[in-house]
């Protein structure tokens, strides 16, 4: 290849991008030896891409200067104290035997320092990684927990925004004139939600219970929990004609204390 | 003239002299680390990287052989390499993936040239690169993907990646040989009117 084609062919960029094979590497430090003009080519677009990427330059956070150097002074005086050892070893050699014997246990130790440190390293690493697995299962429970709280949510949003979903508003009777309160009814699902807006507070041993008006008969559709902030599902019952809510004594009732009917709404 | 600070550094390497550590820390620290976290994206990760690096620098200084290329080639390809391997290791993604809950990472944010007095005019230069070159020159160069792999990556013809990787690489040249040409003008400005403040500036720049 002559200069030329050289110059042309790629190869020089690859390089300075430090993307060419070793053998291209090579071949271009061949050619950047034969030819002035190739180590100028390079050294150019090295500085340009240099230049380009201390643009980045971002002043490292305090301290970690300190921790580094320390580290380089552990390095160093580990390699002191080894060749300081080996000094020391070779000077109280006695007989050859002996030479080799203290050269046997050096190497021993340094085989069981190595090990130990390896074995510590792993225990790290090993550590590291049930500290992260651990992060992992908990940011993917709390996730799950989200995700089938966002679900339901949505279930609930979907159910009041069916065209088949009816609100039927519930009015306090005389007994207590300013209880309001909402049953979401959808007769196609069989579906029913209570909303307790405004329900006046209980007595402990008392709690409000709904009924479903059938033909003037009263069907249970469950005790209600006044306290519950949320959308509480109660018994959907086929062709209601109105839904009453009813003081009874805590736990329910099976008939309906009528005297004390303080809700009602048709629907 | 007196020993450029490069001069001083490589002498002090090769004696194995502890100096050079510190003297290299203070001048290519700010470089290296901004490259590292270009390139892992995390700051601590990135922190862990630049020690690996000095410690490696350290290690090796009496391997660097100036008739390849400048010092800060040298330094810049051991943290480049360093950290590219990181993002290659086994548990690199998923340590990015849990830190990235808790740490704001500051990547997407350009470069910063505002605390580096010597870059001053330069902050320009990457608004220059088209985006186009800009993306190939950040996935090879800060990401480690060979030109295949940008082909893929980015769904264009390998021929045109090669292509914008020359033109890439000639318009950051040019870029920089015109901030130079500046630069000088500048100081041949200066030396009319001020000769000693000049003279100071040259031996900033070039000393």
């Amino acid at each position: 290849m002559d200069k030329e084609t050289f110059l042309k062919s790629g190869l020089i960029e690859q390089y300075v991008l430090g993307i060419a094979s070793e053998e291209e590497a090579k071949l271009v430090e061949q050619f950047a030896d034969q030819h002035p003009v190739i180590q100028q080519e390079i050294d150019s677009l090295r500085e340009g891409l240099e230049q380009y990427a201390k643009q980045y330059a971002i002043d490292p956070p305090d301290g970690l200067k300190g921790r580094i150097m320390e580290e380089i002074d552990g390095l160093d005086q580990a390699a002191s104290n080894m060749v300081a050892q080996q000094l020391s070893n070779s000077q109280t050699q006695r007989t050859r035997s002996n030479f080799w014997a203290l050269i046997t246990s050096a190497a021993a130790l340094i085989g069981l320092a190595l090990a130990f440190s390896f074995y510590q390293q792993r225990n790290n690493a090993q550590d590291q990684l049930a500290a992260a697995q651990a992060e992992l299962a908990m940011v993917q429970e709390q996730c799950s927990k989200d995700k089938a709280a966002f679900q339901q949510t949505q279930q609930t949003l979907a159910f009041l925004n069916s065209k088949q979903t009816l609100p039927v508003n519930l009015k306090g009777s005389t007994l207590a004139p300013e209880a309001v309160a909402v049953v979401y009814w959808n007769s196609q699902e069989k579906k029913a939600l209570f909303n307790g807006l405004n329900l006046p507070e209980l007595p402990a041993d008392k709690t409000y219970q709904i009924w479903a008006d059938v033909e003037g008969e009263m069907i249970n559709m469950g005790v209600l929990d006044r306290t519950n902030p949320n959308l509480q599902e109660v018994a959907f019952i086929d062709h209601a004609e109105s839904l009453n809510i009813t003081v009874e004594p805590k736990g329910g009732s099976e008939h309906p204390t009528v005297e004390l009917l303080y809700l009602n709404g048709y629907i | 003239m007196a020993q450029s600070i490069e001069e001083h550094i490589i002498q002090l390497l090769q004696q194995n002299d502890k100096k050079a550590m510190g003297l290299l820390y203070d001048h290519y620290a700010a470089s290296l680390y901004g490259i590292i976290l270009k390139v892992v994206q995390s700051e601590t990760i990135a922190q862990d990287v630049l020690q690996d690096a000095f410690i490696k620098i350290w290690q090796n200084g009496d391997k660097y052989d100036r008739s390849k290329g400048k010092l800060f080639t040298w330094l810049l390809n051991i943290a480049r390499n360093l950290a590219i391997d990181k993002t290659r290791s086994a548990n690199f993604r998923q340590k990015r993936k849990i830190q990235s809950l808790d740490e704001l990472v500051i990547t997407q944010k350009g470069p910063s040239v505002e605390n580096k007095p010597e870059h001053i005019g330069l902050g320009s230069v990457i608004a220059k690169l088209e985006e186009k070159y800009r993306i190939i020159i950040d996935l090879i160069y800060f990401q480690g993907y060979t030109q295949k792999e940008v082909e893929e990556h980015l769904g264009i013809p390998l021929g045109t990646v090669k292509s914008r990787v020359r033109i890439a690489l000639r318009e950051l040249r040019k870029t920089f040989e015109e901030h130079n040409v500046t630069l000088l003008l500048l100081v041949m400005q200066l030396l009319n009117e001020h000769s000693v403040l000049a003279l100071d500036l040259i031996t900033g720049i070039y000393g």
